[in-house]
């Protein structure tokens, strides 16, 4: 299967065989194009993707040392994302099923993140409540099989990882914000500030607007804090609630694992709390390398192997879709 | 040889064969904006109707613009792709060039008007050579009244081009026919063997204009 990913800022391409090896995962990255505007600008993806996606997918078959003939499907996100970005993963995808005559497979981005758990621990103990928080995304899923989820909150406001890139844009840190900032929070003391924790305590949805507007406030009225005191503080909320809202879920649906997923999941921190919150829960935490938690089309390639047979191919006249919804089980 | 043509640059997405330059078979449809619905149904009609297998193409060839940005990105991502997987070059041209190039028979010149929105078209302007059209200087984008003034000083000239229909389809100067509105695989893919080729990786559109730097925050 070969898998191609463009929903907004990386484009990537993988060979994955099965659903479970990944022979090859390239991604190439856009964060220099995008860090002079202070984050991803939808019309300087869409065309950077056109420019290398073809490389980037020469790349991923050159690296799994396959030929086309080898290829049995063509797998691509077809949403949620951003739409210019979208268009060009999944018309390339139609036109690589076309020239070689094998299925296309469009692939929802956030299953993809779902399965991406699956790649590197196929025996994964389901249920699992499962933490996807992104640039774009933070939502709590439970998931009792393959294809069988059930969504128990998301945020009503910002994504966490868009509160990490709104704080790091006021402190002048650049962006991509989280990496800067988990880096600064290591050596900061997360006691300094005591930042409110939206929603702490009412269910399973999230709220992070809040707190970004209230270190904003904090800082402009303390204009001598160190910075590394404001990052560490401001991590410690956000991961707190996270991890306070997986735990009890967990707890709630009487799930075996914990896992997370999506680009903030490679925060060092939430790593660490949500290790030893399972662990002291007697749970078992699946926690993904980096590079399977950020986008990438290795879990866009399993997805696809799991969706061409249960639904089989996609037609080629399916649109992208920037709003595709995940199919979630009736609570 | 065989060519597979493939134009997605204004509201129409039409794709052609031809043998040895000789059109065999040809798709256009007038998609709105669901480019990325009908491209790859429409080529896959036509291989099936025309009988022209993928795999004995010789040469890709496609519009590279300039035009609608998602239209555009359709075009190109799949002509990038084709070429990569079957392993042939790709022709470029731009729409102003297509749009101009059947009009050289008229003897007279012809302005390449294409609809860029927000109150502009791209456009440039052509003189008649032998069997072809020779370019006048840069294309760019312009207001219509900015291409009004111009033109007038240009007797006899031609316009082509949904910028043209849409701006001066009521005067004050000519219009080709309604068919010569939008760009035609059908053109390209007979004029492809005269056009340089290159690796699919090498193909970059013509935008013409900077990219809107407005930052999203859509889910992603
Ligand atoms: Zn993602």
């Amino acid at each position: 299967m070969l898998a191609i990913e463009t929903s907004c800022d990386e484009t990537a391409a993988a060979v994955v065989v099965d659903g479970r090896e990944v022979r090859s995962s390239v991604v190439s990255s856009q964060i220099d194009l995008h860090a002079a505007f202070g984050g991803v600008v939808p019309e300087v993806a869409g065309r950077a993707h056109v420019d290398l996606l073809t490389p980037v997918v020469s790349e991923a078959l050159a690296q799994a040392g396959i030929v086309p003939g080898d290829l049995d499907a063509v797998g691509a996100t077809i949403g949620p994302g951003l739409i210019g970005s979208l268009l060009v993963g999944v018309s390339a995808a139609k036109a690589y099923s076309l020239a070689w005559g094998i299925p296309f497979v469009g692939v929802n981005h956030m299953e993809g993140h779902l399965h991406a758990a699956f790649l590197e621990d196929p025996d994964m103990a389901l249920p699992a409540v499962v933490l996807l928080v992104s640039g774009g995304h933070t939502m709590l899923i439970l998931m009792t099989g393959a294809g069988r989820y059930r969504l128990l909150g998301q945020t009503i406001d910002d994504a966490a990882g868009e509160a990490f890139d709104k704080v790091a844009r006021f402190l002048g840190l650049g962006y991509p914000g989280g990496p800067v900032i988990d880096r600064l929070a290591g050596t900061g003391d997360a006691s300094h500030v005591a930042f409110p924790r939206g929603l702490r305590g009412q269910g399973y949805d999230f709220s992070f607007s809040g707190l970004k507007t209230s270190v904003i406030n904090y800082v402009r009225k303390h204009p001598e804090v160190a910075v590394e005191d404001v990052a560490a503080s401001f991590q410690a909320a956000v991961v707190d609630v996270l991890v306070e809202k997986l735990r009890a879920a967990a707890a709630a649906l009487d799930a075996r694992s914990v896992c997370i997923g999506g680009g903030v999941a490679a925060n060092s921190a939430l790593r660490a709390a949500v290790v030893a919150a399972a662990s002291a829960d007697g749970r078992s935490a699946f926690i993904p390398s980096r590079a399977m938690c950020t986008d990438n089309a290795a879990m866009v390639g399993a997805t696809a192997w799991y969706r061409l047979r249960t639904d089989g191919p996609t037609p080629l006249d399916a649109p992208a879709d920037p709003n595709l919804k995940l199919d979630f089980e009736p609570a | 040889m065989r060519v597979l043509a493939i134009d997605t640059a204004t509201s129409q997405v039409s794709v052609a064969v031809a043998v040895d330059g000789e059109v065999v078979g040809q798709v256009a449809l007038r998609a709105g904006r669901r480019h990325g619905e009908t491209l790859a149904p429409a080529i896959e009609a036509l291989v099936a109707l025309s009988g022209v297998e993928l795999s004995s193409i010789g040469r890709v060839a496609v519009d590279v613009g300039p035009g609608l940005f998602t239209g555009l990105r359709v075009g190109l991502a799949t002509a990038k792709a084709l070429g990569a997987a079957l392993d042939i070059p790709v022709a470029m041209c731009t729409s102003l060039d297509l749009l101009a190039h059947p009009l050289h028979r008229e003897g007279r010149p012809v302005a390449s008007v294409v609809d860029a929105r927000r109150g502009e078209v791209f456009w440039a302007l052509y003189q008649p050579a032998q069997e072809v059209m020779v370019a006048c200087g840069e294309a760019v984008a312009q207001s219509p009244d900015e291409v009004a003034v111009r033109l007038s000083h240009v007797p006899g000239v031609l316009l082509a081009g949904d910028g043209a229909r849409r701006y001066f389809g009521s005067g004050p100067f000519d219009l080709a026919p309604a068919s010569f509105d939008h760009p035609s695989a059908a053109v390209l893919a007979g004029w492809a063997p005269d056009l340089g080729a290159v690796a699919a990786e090498r193909v970059v559109a013509v935008y013409l204009r900077g990219a809107d730097v407005r930052i999203g925050w859509e889910q992603r």
